[in-house]
């Protein structure tokens, strides 16, 4: 009892104006300092549960307890001191094309810089030297003054991860990172992701379609299917009966 | 049953064959009207040819080169005219732009109101513009210069409205999620993808005002145009043959400038 969840979800519901039913009431308690993995097929409701949490969806109905404070409405400034503390990777990178990397990593810090001197670009000199130092970390030190598009794939999913640890986040939620990517690829940013947010002590809810990285590097799996929770469990409790529960008979249903 | 199909078939084709005989026949009604509503004559222009050649050999050509100091000053006033028109329908249109952009517009109402606006001016042509103006503020290029400058953001408005509405949504909702306010957001998430259709839609804006800045004078609003207008009401053709080459060649150098300008910034 001693220990709070730094996220609580209870009965998570979301509902697309077209009427679709992308979450069904998803309830789970994410433990500090966790890696939790969400496995499950397109369309189960991975991305929209990461989505309502930041607030890039509006959720539909249930609880969202987020340090110990009602997350589920908020808006405006609080919103933006939530969203700072919450790194986002995404499966497109999303990076500003047109900036250069190391700006990338400094836009983490926009979410501490008042909205006129965020526009303007006047980051901290010591916001430009720790966003060096990330880079280096992510193996990108090199790249710094490129810009965001000529990188590869996987080295702009690195920038991702280090504009996250920029951000401070004390939670970061990765949506498909390694979709996009090679094996290779992937292997690195899965590293990195692992890596770096183990060292720093850092929550991370990270959606995965596919099964064997999940099982690697995840602390615990949960199984999403048609919006609904239906496992949760140790890595190794993922059964061959678990995967065709989720995926299909065949493992037909897994796409890309 | 294939009686059926064939039935169908010769159906159809009947009916489309009666659709394009409709459609033939009324481009042909819509053409004589116009010609009998424009009093239209072949014979006329036929008539005409004799005419046509002296007035290009005897009045217009050859081109009084003599006189072409007189047009550096005109010059120079279109350039700026446009220079200004251009700066001023940029000033404008930047800020409305990114309000009449489905994708970042604060709210419809402001998208719907913004659009009007550019509705508004892009629909009335620079002439009429000029026109108006000549008569509020008088003669002379500060007319024509707001002219260009009306009638250039009714169509910025548009162009950057719809060039932001083409940008990745990703990138500026990846900026959103690490807490930026809202001008943050723009600045650094929709600005850097911008930028590029931004900087080509205004040069090719002064392209064009190059060449409305000709047009808009004639109505006494500044430049070649009113010099090229004077001439003519003087029954100089020689000079206005001139003038006209000489607007021939600061179009064509303008436009290989933004060319290079455009190649060189993107």
């Amino acid at each position: 009892m001693s220990v709070q969840p730094i996220l609580s979800v209870t009965d998570l519901k979301k509902t697309f104006p077209d009427g679709t039913r992308a979450l069904r009431g998803v309830s789970i308690d994410v433990m500090p300092g966790e890696f939790l993995v969400m496995i499950g097929s397109s369309g189960a409701g991975k991305s929209t549960f990461l989505r309502c949490i930041n607030h890039l969806f509006e959720p539909s109905g249930g609880r969202i307890v987020y340090n110990g404070s009602d997350i589920s409405k908020i808006t405006g400034a609080k919103l933006r001191r939530l969203r700072r503390e919450l790194g986002m990777i995404f499966q497109g990178y999303n990076l500003v094309k047109r900036l250069s990397t190391v700006e990338n990593v400094l836009l983490g810090r926009l979410g501490y810089m008042s909205s006129i001197s965020g526009a303007l670009g006047l980051y901290s000199k010591q916001d430009r030297e720790r966003a060096v130092e990330l880079l280096i970390r992510v193996g990108l030190g090199e790249q710094r003054f490129k810009r965001a598009d000529q990188l590869s794939g996987g080295q702009q999913q690195r920038v991702g991860i280090a504009k996250a640890i920029a951000q401070n986040a004390r939670l970061v939620l990765a949506d498909e990172p390694i979709a996009s990517l090679d094996p290779k690829a992937s292997d690195t940013v899965m590293n990195y992701l692992h890596e770096v947010t183990r060292e720093e002590n850092i929550t991370c809810i990270v959606n995965l379609h596919q099964v064997d990285y999940a099982k690697r590097f995840a602390d615990r799996i949960v199984g999403l299917k048609d919006g609904e929770i239906t496992f949760i469990g140790k890595p190794e409790e993922v059964t061959d009966e678990v995967i065709r529960d989720l995926y299909g008979e065949k493992g037909d249903q897994i796409d890309e | 049953m294939s009686d059926g199909v064939l039935e169908y078939t010769r159906r159809n084709l009947v009916r489309r064959r009666r659709i394009v005989r409709l459609i033939v026949l009324g481009f042909t009604v819509a053409v004589l009207v116009s010609v009998h509503g424009t009093g239209f004559r072949i014979q006329d222009l036929y008539r005409g040819i004799p005419n046509i050649l002296k007035f290009l050999t005897e009045d217009l050509l050859p081109p009084q080169f003599s006189v072409w100091r007189r047009f550096l000053g005109p010059t120079v006033e279109t350039i700026a005219m446009s220079y200004a028109g251009t700066f001023l329908s940029v000033v404008f249109s930047a800020p409305l732009g990114f309000f009449a952009a489905r994708n970042i517009s604060p709210s419809p109402v402001v998208m719907q109101v913004a659009r009007a606006v550019a509705v508004f001016m892009r629909t009335i042509p620079p002439l009429v513009w000029a026109l108006l103006l000549v008569s509020i503020v008088g003669i002379g290029p500060f007319a024509g210069t707001i002219a260009l400058g009306l009638s250039g953001a009714g169509m910025l408005i548009k162009s950057y409205a719809d060039s932001i509405e083409d940008i990745d949504a990703g990138q500026i909702e990846a900026v959103r999620a690490t807490g930026a306010g809202t001008f943050a957001v723009m600045m650094k998430g929709v600005v850097p993808q911008f930028s590029p259709s931004f900087v080509s839609w205004s040069l090719y804006r002064f392209d064009l005002n190059i060449r409305s800045a000709a047009v808009v004078g004639l109505v006494g609003a500044g430049g070649l145009g009113f010099t090229l207008s004077t001439s003519v009401r003087l029954f100089r053709y020689q000079e206005a043959a001139v003038a006209i080459l000489w607007i021939l060649g600061l179009i064509l150098a303008i436009e290989f400038v933004t060319a290079k300008l455009r190649g060189r910034l993107i």
